[in-house]
C-alpha cells in the first residue's frame, strides 16, 4: 500500500528537492477523484515516465499536472494524464536536508 | 538524520520520480514589456507633437500619425502579452502565496493596457507604465534579484525597473 520514492529535479521545489524521499501511498481512481486539487501525486506519465506533481484539476478521466517550481513543467506541457497514470499519492516527505514534513 | 538511514538501508527500495525540468528555456524577463510601456508613452508623444506642428504635406501627416497609432496600438497588446506569460507560465502558487495582489496587479495592467489602447491620454499611459515597474519589481523580487529605478536612457525617459546585477 505504501512506497518509497526518491524524487529527481527541482521542479517541484520548494515543497520538494532534489534526493527528498517521499512516502505514497496506492490511489486509485475513484480516490483520485475525490482528492484535494492540491494534492501532490506521483504519477506514471505516458511521455514522461514516472514523475512527481502536483494535481491541477480533475476532469472525468483525465488529470491536470503542474509543478510548484519556477522551472518546472507548466501544465501545458505537461498535458492531460489519464487518471489510472496516477498511482501513489505523497503523504510524507523526508527531506535531504534534514527534516520530515506531512504533504 | 532519517534520510541518510533510508539512503543507506533503503534506497534501492526507491522508485525514481522525476521533478521535470524539460520547459526549454525558461527565461522569462519583463524588460520587454516595460519596453513595450514606454513605446506607449512615447507614440502619444509623437501624436501630440505632431498635432502641435503640423507638416505642409497632409499626407506625412496621416502617415505619422497613422504609424504612431498603430505602434501604440501594437506595444499596449505586448504589454498585455508578455505579462500574461508571466502571469500565467511563470507564477506558480507559492509565489501567489508570497506576493497575494499579484492578480489583482496582473488585472489592472490589462484594464490600463486596454485603455491606452483605446484612447490618446498620456497619463493612462503612464499609469501603465508605472503599474508595469511594480510588476517587474514583484518578478524580480520572486527570483530574490534586487531592482533599481533609473530614468530610461532615451525618449520618454520616464523612471523605469531595472535588475540590479
Amino acid at each position: 500500500m505504501f512506497k518509497l520514492f526518491r524524487v529527481r529535479g527541482r521542479s517541484m521545489l520548494p515543497t520538494l528537492g532534489d534526493g527528498d524521499f517521499v512516502i505514497g501511498r496506492r490511489i486509485g481512481p475513484h480516490a483520485v477523484r475525490r482528492l484535494d486539487t492540491r494534492a501532490i501525486v506521483c504519477a506514471q506519465h505516458p511521455h514522461f515516465g514516472p514523475i512527481i506533481k502536483r494535481i491541477a484539476g480533475v476532469d472525468g478521466d483525465s488529470v491536470r499536472l503542474d509543478s510548484d517550481g519556477v522551472t518546472g513543467s507548466e501544465s501545458s506541457s505537461l498535458g492531460d494524464v489519464p487518471i489510472d497514470c496516477i498511482t501513489h499519492r505523497a503523504r510524507l516527505v523526508i527531506r535531504a536536508r534534514g527534516g520530515l514534513r506531512r504533504v | 538524520m532519517l534520510h541518510t538511514l533510508i539512503d543507506t538501508l533503503a534506497a534501492d527500495q526507491a522508485t525514481d520520480v522525476d521533478a521535470h525540468c524539460d520547459v526549454p528555456c525558461a527565461i522569462y524577463d519583463p524588460a520587454h514589456l516595460l519596453i513595450a510601456s514606454l513605446t506607449v508613452v512615447r507614440m502619444i508623444d509623437i501624436m501630440e507633437e505632431l498635432e502641435g506642428h503640423k507638416p505642409d504635406n497632409p499626407l506625412v501627416y496621416h502617415n505619422t500619425m497613422a504609424r504612431a497609432v498603430a505602434m501604440k496600438e501594437k506595444h499596449a497588446e505586448i504589454v498585455k502579452h508578455e505579462v500574461r506569460i508571466i502571469w500565467g507560465d511563470y507564477l506558480k502558487a507559492p509565489q501567489f502565496e508570497a506576493y497575494p495582489n499579484a492578480h489583482e496587479l496582473v488585472h489592472n495592467i490589462m484594464l490600463t493596457g486596454s485603455k491606452a489602447k483605446q484612447g490618446v491620454s498620456r497619463d493612462d499611459a503612464v499609469a501603465l507604465h508605472e503599474l508595469c515597474n511594480e510588476f517587474a519589481e514583484m518578478f524580480w523580487a520572486t527570483k530574490g534579484v534586487e531592482t533599481k529605478r533609473a530614468a530610461a536612457p532615451y525618449k520618454p525617459g520616464l523612471e523605469t525597473v531595472y535588475p540590479a546585477l
